[in-house]
Formats: structure tokens, C-alpha cells, sequence
């Protein structure tokens, strides 16, 4: 079944076609839904909220544009609502005001390792990095756009991505060292 | 946007990234989506329940509270005096054919029902049948309605026809509570109307494309250089093409529109009768068969107003709840009518008085059919109504049925009111009830939908609840209205 014709059948009610938009879709999105958040527990919350909403949404979806970046959209959406609402994210989910920017550097680290293993990393970040450098680097949003999102300003977004950049990369760095046997004994 | 290899290496795994949701996941979605449906289907179901629950308690409150408080005939004069009005403020009194003459005036006492549609009984002395003039037109007579005084006092009137004195009995303000005044229905209720709350402010029908990687101000080919502060990636940053605003498509969660109506409107008795033109008529005509043991029939006709034009005009604010529902709220000047049949005009001055209630008048109407009268009332309306889409509108235009509560204020009013006992009308703005709770229920379609302005149109009828008279209330008593009408957006 081609997507339109899912889509269609998902708007009559079918179960059916619900069933296999979800099967469709669930592990991907669940995927993201696990970058955002801490356990995952938490990530499959925001992934039974954001199914919701797709579904009860799903007549706004008009045909342009691929039907998983959109519903990729609403899981992203749904996990900073999630994020905003809970207090053990919330209070993680401050950001400092200092808009002074961090040096962002050409450092740029290879990533070898496997894609469980880099969420696992990203996963490790402080909250308000792991947002920023969820939506930045991995879902393509502008500081501009995340400053909206976050009520933020772009220049703490930019500040915040920087050093979560940083971080990041010193951990790939040291992973791969460890995997490559370099790191041992220090 | 991504401008180094390492974004562009982690969108990639990203991409890759699955992971298998547990078991429960898919049951648990599914319950939450069955269970939001059978909440609106038990919301929807509810309303219309608590629409014609409301409807029929209504009536069935009026129905009886209210028994048919007909005039009898062998019902007894309540004191009635009356004083000579100033000779300067005298006003003629025409007949029904507008000749000259008094010819349209019975002899006092002439309870002859049979008769009483072409003969407007007079009661009272020969002084004063003597003191109505005829033959000119009635054109002056709302300055005639004046009430001069509302609460009882003793008086000490002049009987025209043998000049003794007679002094009513006085009477306290705080009297107590008359068949004939019932207990105040017209208070303000308030309606408690619960909305489900909406998930708001996610654009969710925004598309956005995911910029793709680029490696612009990297050198992928060098070793990274630790430390090295280069501004150059600053500078990839601060020239990121300007941010395109997104649609504001969900700003606008309220849609906001001009509302204008006009159609019929009418008094009824309380059974929701919109189009009960028999029972009606043959009230209007005296010709009712209701009347049991075959005894000659006292009609109240001359109490009944037939219907008249109702208009409508407001400003509505609407806001979609779900995908076929909304909700919109209102500010409308709403217009009844209803025309009287009136007798002629009687410019005296006239003392009403009953147990509980006294009024003097300066100037009325008798019974009679000899002109007609138009009883008007201004409302101030809130509507709150209730939309449900019907159809998708791809083939046929967009239909929506409409139900809800009207809380209105009663702002302006010039009307008759009937005195039974009497058979006289005058107006007194003080027997309504200046609050009343209407309902409203119609359907409409919306037409040019594509246009940024679009309209729609449709048929409504509305009904009120409460009495319009809370003194003296006649058995028609409830106001309600139908006819077109038509909204058109402003802002959506």
C-alpha cells in the first residue's frame, strides 16, 4: 500500500491501516524520540503521544513532502513538549544566558562508531545540549528557529551547540581511541 | 545547518538509528485514539441530550406552573377608577373603519364575548365614554404610555359618575408573592460549557525540508588541529541565509466574522411550537376547540401578538476544537416584533389596581381588533453555539449544524401589555424580565470557500426559555424567532 492510499485509509479509521502506518514508522521515529530523552521509557511516552497526535492530525498532512519527515516533525515537537513538561528534564533544560559565543572549532571527529553507540553519546549530553544538538546538527533547524522553539536566543543556541559540539567530539575521539586500542593506560 | 563532516557523519547515523518499540506501545496508542473518538461521539450525544433535556423541562415547567389563565366570563371587576385626564392631553380615538364617530364603543358592562370583536367594551362611566373623541387618527400615542407611579398608594379618586370618594386599600411594597406576579424567572443563569482542551501552537501542517549536510569552510582532507579557534566556522554561521518566516497558518487559531440574520419571530406558550399556526389562529380567533363542556368559549385572543419580523446583527469569534468541531462565541443586537391587535386608543388617565399590583396610566388601549399594534423588544445576545462539521464539503458545500445557548439582556422594549381583567393594553417596561436564557439551533453552508472573505448562509431558529413578562404573564410568553441567516469571516 502506497502511502497515499495508507494515509486515506488511516482517515477513514481502518484500523488496519493505523496498525501498519505505526509499524511503518515506529522504529524510526522511536529513534528519535530515544535522542531526545533519558530512559527509554520516556521515549516510548513521547512516541505513544506523538502516534497520537499523528493520527489525530493526519488530515492536516496534504501530500507535500515526505509523510516520515513529517511525522518526524510531530515526534520532535512532542518530545520538547515532553521535555518541558517533566521536571527532571526541565530543570536540566535551562540554559544560561551568557550569549558570548564558544569557540567553535574545525575539529572534526570521524564518526566510526555504530549509530546505537553515537544516541548512547548524544544521549550522555547535558539536556539543554542534547536538544540543541539534536535539533541542530541532526534535525537541520537554524539557531533562529531553535531560539524560537526553546525561547532562547539564537546566540545562546549557537553558544550552547558550540560546547555541546566540543563535548561531543572528545567523546567520539576517545571512544574511537579506546576501540582502537590507543587509549589504553590513559 | 550542518556545514563539518561530523554533523554530517551523525545525521547519517541518526538516520540509520531504529530501534523496536515494546509490545505495549501499539495497544496503548490505539486505546488513546478509540478512546478520543468515543469521547466526542459521547460529548456530541451529550450536548444534543442536554439540548432537548433543557427544551422539554422547559416546557414542561411552564406548562405548568402556567395553567390556562383564560379570562373568564363571570369573572369579577377588580377596582378600577378612573380620573379625567386633562383636557389638553386628550387624544381622539378612531373606529375600525376610521370614520368619525364613537360607533366601535359598547355599552359598559357588555360582556357579550360573541360580540367583542366588533364592539370594544368600555367600562367605567358615561362621563367617560363621553370623554373619548373620535373620528381623528392615532398617531401620538407612545407619549400616552406613560406610568406614573409604580407602587401602591392609598388614593383618593373621584367616581366620575356620582362624585363620591373612594379610597383603595393601602398596600405594602413588600407584599407577598401573587399567583399573578410569580416568582422572578428571569434571573441571569449562567451556562457552564466545558471545552476539551485543544493541543495548540504545533504547526503541525507546516512542511519542512531537512537542509541537507554541507562542508562549506571545512577542509575535510587536513587532520583536526586541537585548540584551533579559527573563525571561520563563526563566520559559515553568521552567514546562514536568512531564516524564511514560517506560515502563520495556526496563528490564527480564532476565526472572527460579521453576523446578520432576519426572519420571523413570535410568542409562543411554551411548547416549542415553531409552526403551530392552527392552534395559533384559532386562538387568535377566539375559535378554539379546547374548550371543554361545549360552555361558550372566553377567548384571550386580544392578549395574543401575531408574529412579526426579528433581525439579527453581531460580530462571533470561532475556534475549531477538533477536526469537525468548533466553537464560536458572539456579541449580536437582536430584534423581535410582534403585531397587536388593539382597540382604540383611550387617552385618560386610568388606575389599575388588583390586591398585589397598581399602576396608573395615562393612556391606553382597549381590546378590539381595530388597529394593530407592533410590540417590539431589543436583546443584547451572547451566543455560544457549537458547530459540527456534516459533510467534507468536496462535493456539496460545507454544511454545519449549530446548537447552543443565547444569554440575552432585555436593553429596550416597546410593547403592550394585556390586563385580563380589565381587557386593556398598556405599556409598562417594568413587567419583563430583563434577563432571559435562549436556545438556538441551525444549519449552514459555507459558500466561496476558497475566497479569503467567505460566506455562509443558513436557517436558524431560536427559542426562549424564559418568560419574556415575569407580571401578569400572558399564556404566549416565550419568545422565539426563525428565519436566514448569514455570517461572513473576516478573519480565518
Amino acid at each position: 500500500m502506497d502511502e497515499r492510499q495508507l494515509v486515506r485509509n488511516c482517515l477513514k479509521g481502518k484500523p488496519a491501516a493505523q496498525k501498519e502506518l505505526f509499524d511503518r514508522f515506529s522504529g524510526q521515529m522511536l529513534g528519535v524520540c530515544y535522542r531526545y530523552t533519558k530512559s527509554l521509557a520516556d521515549a516510548e511516552d513521547v512516541l505513544q503521544d506523538g502516534f497520537v497526535k499523528v493520527y489525530q492530525h493526519l488530515h492536516a498532512y496534504k501530500f507535500e513532502g515526505e509523510l516520515g519527515a513529517w511525522i518526524r516533525r510531530i515526534m520532535v515537537t512532542t518530545g520538547l513538549n515532553f521535555l518541558k513538561k517533566h521536571s527532571r528534564y526541565r530543570a536540566d533544560l535551562s540554559f544560561d544566558t551568557n550569549d558570548a559565543l564558544h569557540p567553535v572549532t574545525d575539529n572534526d571527529a570521524e564518526v566510526t562508531m555504530s549509530a546505537k553507540e553515537l544516541a548512547e553519546l548524544i544521549r550522555q549530553l547535558p539536556t539543554g545540549y542534547q536538544t540543541i544538538f539534536n535539533l541542530h546538527a541532526v534535525e537541520g533547524y537554524t539557531h533562529v528557529e531553535i531560539g524560537e522553539m526553546l525561547g532562547i536566543t539564537d546566540g545562546t543556541s549557537r553558544s550552547q551547540y558550540a560546547r555541546a559540539r566540543n563535548l561531543l567530539i572528545s567523546w567520539v575521539e576517545k571512544n574511537s581511541f579506546i576501540k582502537n586500542g590507543l587509549y589504553a593506560g590513559k | 545547518m550542518r556545514e563539518n563532516e561530523f554533523e554530517k557523519g551523525v545525521a547519517k547515523k541518526m538516520e540509520e538509528f531504529r530501534l523496536q518499540p515494546s509490545a505495549p506501545v501499539w495497544p496503548e496508542v490505539e486505546r488513546r485514539i478509540r478512546e478520543r473518538k468515543r469521547r466526542r461521539i459521547i460529548f456530541f450525544w451529550f450536548t444534543l441530550g442536554g439540548l432537548l433535556f433543557c427544551g422539554i423541562a422547559g416546557w414542561w415547567i411552564n406548562d405548568s406552573r402556567h395553567p390556562q389563565n383564560l379570562v373568564s366570563k363571570n369573572e369579577s371587576p377588580a377596582p378600577v377608577t378612573t380620573v379625567p385626564a386633562p383636557a389638553g392631553d386628550r387624544q381622539p380615538v378612531i373606529n375600525p373603519e376610521g370614520k368619525k364617530g364613537g360607533t366601535s364603543i359598547a355599552p359598559a358592562g357588555g360582556d357579550d364575548i360573541s360580540n367583542r370583536q366588533d364592539v370594544s367594551p368600555v367600562t367605567g362611566s358615561k362621563d367617560e365614554k363621553s370623554r373619548i373623541p373620535a373620528g381623528d387618527k392615532i398617531n401620538n400615542k407612545r407619549d400616552h404610555f406613560k406610568r406614573i407611579s409604580a407602587p401602591v398608594i392609598p388614593i383618593a379618586v373621584n367616581n366620575a359618575k356620582n362624585g363620591e370618594k373612594k379610597k383603595l386599600p393601602a398596600q405594602s411594597n413588600n407584599t407577598p408573592a401573587s399567583p399573578l406576579i410569580p416568582a422572578k424567572t428571569g434571573e441571569p443563569l449562567t451556562v457552564d460549557v466545558s471545552l476539551p482542551a485543544v493541543t495548540a501552537g504545533e504547526p503541525l501542517a507546516e512542511k519542512k525540508v531537512i537542509k541537507p549536510v554541507t562542508a562549506a569552510g571545512v577542509n575535510s582532507g587536513e587532520p583536526p588541529i586541537a585548540g584551533d579557534t579559527s573563525s571561520r566556522a563563526i563566520a559559515a554561521k553568521e552567514e546562514e541565509p536568512p531564516v524564511k518566516k514560517k506560515k502563520k497558518e495556526a496563528k490564527h487559531k480564532w476565526e472572527t466574522g460579521l453576523g446578520f440574520g432576519f426572519g420571523e419571530s413570535r410568542l409562543t406558550n411554551g411548547n416549542l411550537a415553531v409552526f403551530g399556526e392552527k392552534r395559533f389562529d384559532s386562538y387568535q380567533s377566539g375559535m378554539s376547540n379546547s374548550n371543554p363542556g361545549g360552555a361558550p368559549f372566553v377567548s384571550f385572543a386580544d392578549s395574543i401578538p401575531l408574529k412579526g419580523p426579528a433581525l439579527h446583527i453581531g460580530a462571533y469569534a470561532k475556534r475549531k476544537l477538533g477536526k469537525k468541531t468548533a466553537f464560536s462565541a458572539g456579541l449580536n443586537l437582536a430584534y423581535y416584533s410582534g403585531k397587536q391587535r388593539v382597540g382604540v386608543f383611550v387617552d385618560s388617565t386610568k388606575t389599575l389596581a388588583d390586591p398585589y399590583f397598581s399602576v396608573i396610566l395615562d393612556g391606553f388601549y382597549r381590546a378590539g381588533s381595530q388597529s394593530r399594534y407592533s410590540n417590539r423588544y431589543y436583546f443584547l445576545q451572547l451566543p455560544l453555539l457549537f458547530h459540527w462539521q456534516l459533510n467534507r464539503g468536496r462535493h456539496f458545500p460545507l454544511l454545519e449544524w449549530e446548537n447552543g445557548f443565547l444569554p440575552s439582556v432585555l436593553v429596550g422594549s416597546r410593547a403592550l401589555v394585556y390586563d385580563r381583567r380589565e381587557r386593556l393594553f398598556f405599556r409598562d417596561k417594568t413587567v419583563y424580565n430583563t434577563f432571559s436564557l435562549a436556545c438556538q439551533t441551525g444549519i449552514s453552508a459555507l459558500l466561496f470557500p476558497d475566497k479569503k472573505h467567505p460566506l455562509s448562509a443558513g436557517f436558524y431558529y431560536n427559542y426562549h426559555f424564559s418568560k419574556l413578562q415575569k407580571q401578569n404573564p400572558p399564556e404566549f410568553n416565550h419568545l422565539g424567532s426563525y428565519g436566514l441567516q448569514f455570517r461572513w469571516v473576516i478573519k480565518k
